[in-house]
């Protein structure tokens, strides 16, 4: 079955999951991005500091640091930043003492900006590099080529006397002298120092012209790593205490918001055809269920009304139809137990009985076809006047002998088109209940048109025995204001009768009481 | 028996009195429900049938107003209400018995016939003294295995005279269960009436005299030879 909530559930969970997971993630690449840029920044501060090696000391404090800082570190067996230097065609040519004897991997291609890229050394540290093209126009020894302000090594060796060998074989390559080779470590005098014959021929300025080399600078990014994996594990743990608190706070949130509603269920689940009476609670209802209860409760007043006037109608149906069958039938029985008590007058009271049957099941049929509009209706012009003096035929005796007075007031050209036949049910009816129910030597008045709000007819009468919510049922079927139904004269169906064709000809009647005196008014509707 | 009868109906009225009475009951009807109550707190009656919409006090509330005032007699209602909300509602108020209409007077005269029994804690409708026997559903009555034949009147008598065995039996309860109705304090109906059933009941010179006179109280059914 669909539930509010397990929907509500089903898009809030993964939807917050969501949102939670999208932060995490969000968080961090943030944090991966500034790292890394950190990482960067480092690795090309170290390949500027290298670079500008040469600069004259006093040009700038923080590239100076940074040099010196570098050298140290390059030359720290066991630091963590690294360089290795290729030729034009590859070959390797220098690189950093801390490599010791690792080397950086060279990549395919560099651009022309320089290229950042991750690399594992053999010994599995993980490394950030950044390779470039770096031009170099080697010069004297007291020129200014090499790395634009000049070649470093001096610098180099000031900053880290006792480089190893690879070091000072970037010096060599910075100068122009050929790379080392075991045939020219021959010419290496015991401490591993170039012969001066070497040094004095490979020294002369502008031997060979600007040359591009590659330099790779490193830097172990472990603790960059290290980093990341703790602020993962902490994102992860958050993300799922957070999934926990979400799960509660909106199953908690969802039973809060939902017991009015729930309640509101329960209580509707309670109704059924025996309790109709139950109504509602409105207040402390949620503003957005106040008009759903009291609406409901709207309907229930209406259903309970409606209940209520059909059992009642089924009470008085069972009355109407079942005491006169148990009079014929008690009839019948004792005649045939007890013939001596059998008299003629027995005749005389089942035929009585068996109109009286016939007229309410007539009267009931009448009332099923009108009210599904079976019935078919003719128009033609009918003079009120004359409906009325022939319909009161009937009950002027019954008038008469009750010294009733009666008075028409409708005009002589007063007409309606209508249907006669309908039209007469309704005005017999009307007719009919004055002449019984008005109390002797009272007076009954009937009108015509001309009166308020397009009254057609009316029929004025004394009904002192009439209450004010009276009205509200004269025109329910079987309806008697004595409701032990005892005159089985009447069966309470001809004001019903009268008010469904009404409604057939597109009329209404309608009750009014005041002062003891009872109006029917056939109206347009 | 007395049977108490209100029903707004004439001819329903009519008709179920004539059967009551035909069947040896002494009957009162109206059809009046204040008058009903009225004639209810004021006599003893042994089974009363009520109506329940009646004018004037419906059916529920007489009965309502019998309870309250300590009236056990046993109350039917005889009503054109058919639904069971209406039967439960009649029965949990205090009715021993409902019947719906229409109905077949066969079975609302067993149904009163029950409950007047009922009233006199008898289980079956068959009651005994001595020899003599009386069957209240068969309106048959043996002695010595031989049949008696009485009256309406006569079998309503020895019905009750025998559902009150070893009780003093006054003539005014006689008179108030029996007859319908008053019977002039001088009239000596009651006593020709008893002598009469002496008569019946005695089906020969050995038959034990089982209806005692005590004087100035009434009249006692017992075996008095054991």
């Amino acid at each position: 079955m669909k539930s509010i909530r397990h929907t509500l559930l089903l898009w809030l969970l993964p939807g917050l999951g969501i949102l939670w997971g999208t932060a995490g993630t969000a968080i961090y690449l943030t944090v991966e991005s500034g790292l890394q840029t950190q990482l960067d920044s480092e690795l090309s501060a170290l390949s500027h500091a290298a670079r500008f090696t040469a600069r004259p000391p006093g040009s700038g404090p923080p590239v100076e640091k940074m040099k010196d800082w570098a050298m140290a570190a390059f030359n720290d067996p066991d630091g963590e930043i690294y360089f290795q230097i290729w030729n034009r065609d590859g070959g390797f040519r220098a690189k950093s003492r801390s490599l010791g004897e690792l080397e950086l991997k060279l990549p395919d291609s560099i651009s022309e900006h320089g290229d950042f890229y991750d690399a594992t050394l053999a010994d599995g540290t993980n490394l950030r590099l950044w390779a470039s093209k770096v031009p170099f126009s080697p010069r004297g020894r007291g020129g200014r080529g090499g790395f634009r302000g000049g070649p470093p090594w001096e610098r180099l060796e000031e900053s880290s006397r006792g480089a190893n060998d690879e070091l000072r074989g970037l010096q060599d390559f910075l100068t122009g002298r050929p790379a080392p080779s075991p045939d020219r470590d021959q010419n290496r005098d015991g401490d591993g120092r170039r012969g001066d014959r070497d040094r004095g021929r490979e020294n002369g300025p502008g031997r060979r012209g600007p040359e591009i080399v590659s330099l790779v600078v490193a830097k172990d990014r472990t603790s960059v790593d290290r980093t990341l994996g703790t602020l993962l594990g902490g994102i992860a743990i958050s993300g799922i205490l957070a999934a926990v608190a979400s799960v509660l706070l909106v199953r908690i949130a969802l039973q809060s918001g939902l017991r009015p509603l729930q309640s509101v269920g329960e209580r509707a689940s309670q109704i059924d055809a025996r309790n109709l009476q139950t109504r509602f609670i409105t207040d402390g209802l949620p503003e957005e269920l106040q008009p759903i209860a009291a609406k409901l409760n709207d309907l229930m007043s209406r259903l309970e009304a409606g209940f209520e006037r059909e059992r009642r109608f089924s009470a008085d149906l069972a009355h109407e139809l079942r005491t006169p069958v148990a009079e014929l039938k008690s009839m019948a029985e004792v005649a045939i137990k007890w013939p001596e008590q059998a008299s003629d007058d027995n005749y005389d009271d089942v035929r009585e009985i068996s109109d009286r049957m016939q007229s309410t099941i007539e009267n009931l049929l009448t009332l099923a076809r009108l009210e599904k509009a079976q019935a078919t209706t003719t128009k033609e012009k009918i003079q009120l006047a004359d409906l009325c003096d022939s319909q009161w035929k009937p009950f002027s005796k019954k008038a008469k002998d009750r010294k009733l007075t009666v008075n028409f007031d409708l005009g002589k050209n007063a007409s309606i088109e209508s249907d006669p036949k309908l039209l007469g049910i309704i005005v017999t009816n009307l007719l009919s209940n004055a002449a019984e129910y008005a109390p002797e030597k009272s007076e009954v008045t009937v009108s015509g048109s001309g009166g308020t709000n397009g009254t057609i007819l009316s029929v004025r009468n004394l009904a002192p025995d009439l209450g004010a919510k009276d009205t509200d049922h004269l025109f329910e079927r079987l309806w008697r204001k004595d409701s032990s139904r005892t005159d089985g004269s009447h069966s309470g169906l001809g004001l019903a009768l009268a008010q469904s064709c009404a409604q057939v000809l597109n009329l209404e009647l309608k009750a009014d009481l005041q002062n003891d005196a009872l109006t029917v008014r056939i109206v347009r509707a | 028996m007395r049977v108490l009868f209100v029903e707004d109906s004439d001819r329903l009225r009519k008709n179920v009195t004539t059967a009551l009475k035909a069947s040896g009951y002494a009957v009162d009807a109206t059809g009046d429900g204040e008058e009903g109550l009225w004639m209810g707190q004021t006599h003893d009656y042994d089974v009363i049938i009520l109506d329940i919409m009646l004018p004037g006090m419906d059916g529920l509330e007489i009965l309502d107003q019998l309870r309250d005032d300590g009236k056990e007699t046993p109350v039917l209602f005889l009503t054109a209400r058919d639904t069971v909300e209406d039967r439960v509602h009649g029965l949990r108020q205090g009715a021993d018995d409902y019947l719906v209409k229409p109905f077949a007077l066969e079975e609302l005269l067993a149904r009163v016939e029950t409950l007047c029994r009922r009233n006199y804690k008898k289980t079956t409708s068959k009651v005994a003294i001595a020899d003599l026997e009386l069957d209240s559903a068969a309106k048959s009555v043996q002695r010595d295995g031989k049949s008696i034949v009485l009256a309406a009147r006569e079998f309503a008598l020895l019905e009750y005279l025998m559902l009150r065995e070893g009780q003093v039996v006054s003539r005014t309860e006689i008179e108030e269960h029996i007859y319908d109705d008053l019977v002039s304090p001088m009239s000596n109906v009651v006593d020709s009436a008893i002598c009469s059933l002496r008569k019946s009941i005695a089906t020969s010179k050995e038959s034990v005299p089982l209806i005692h006179t005590r004087r100035g109280q009434g009249y006692v059914m017992e075996d008095r030879s054991a």
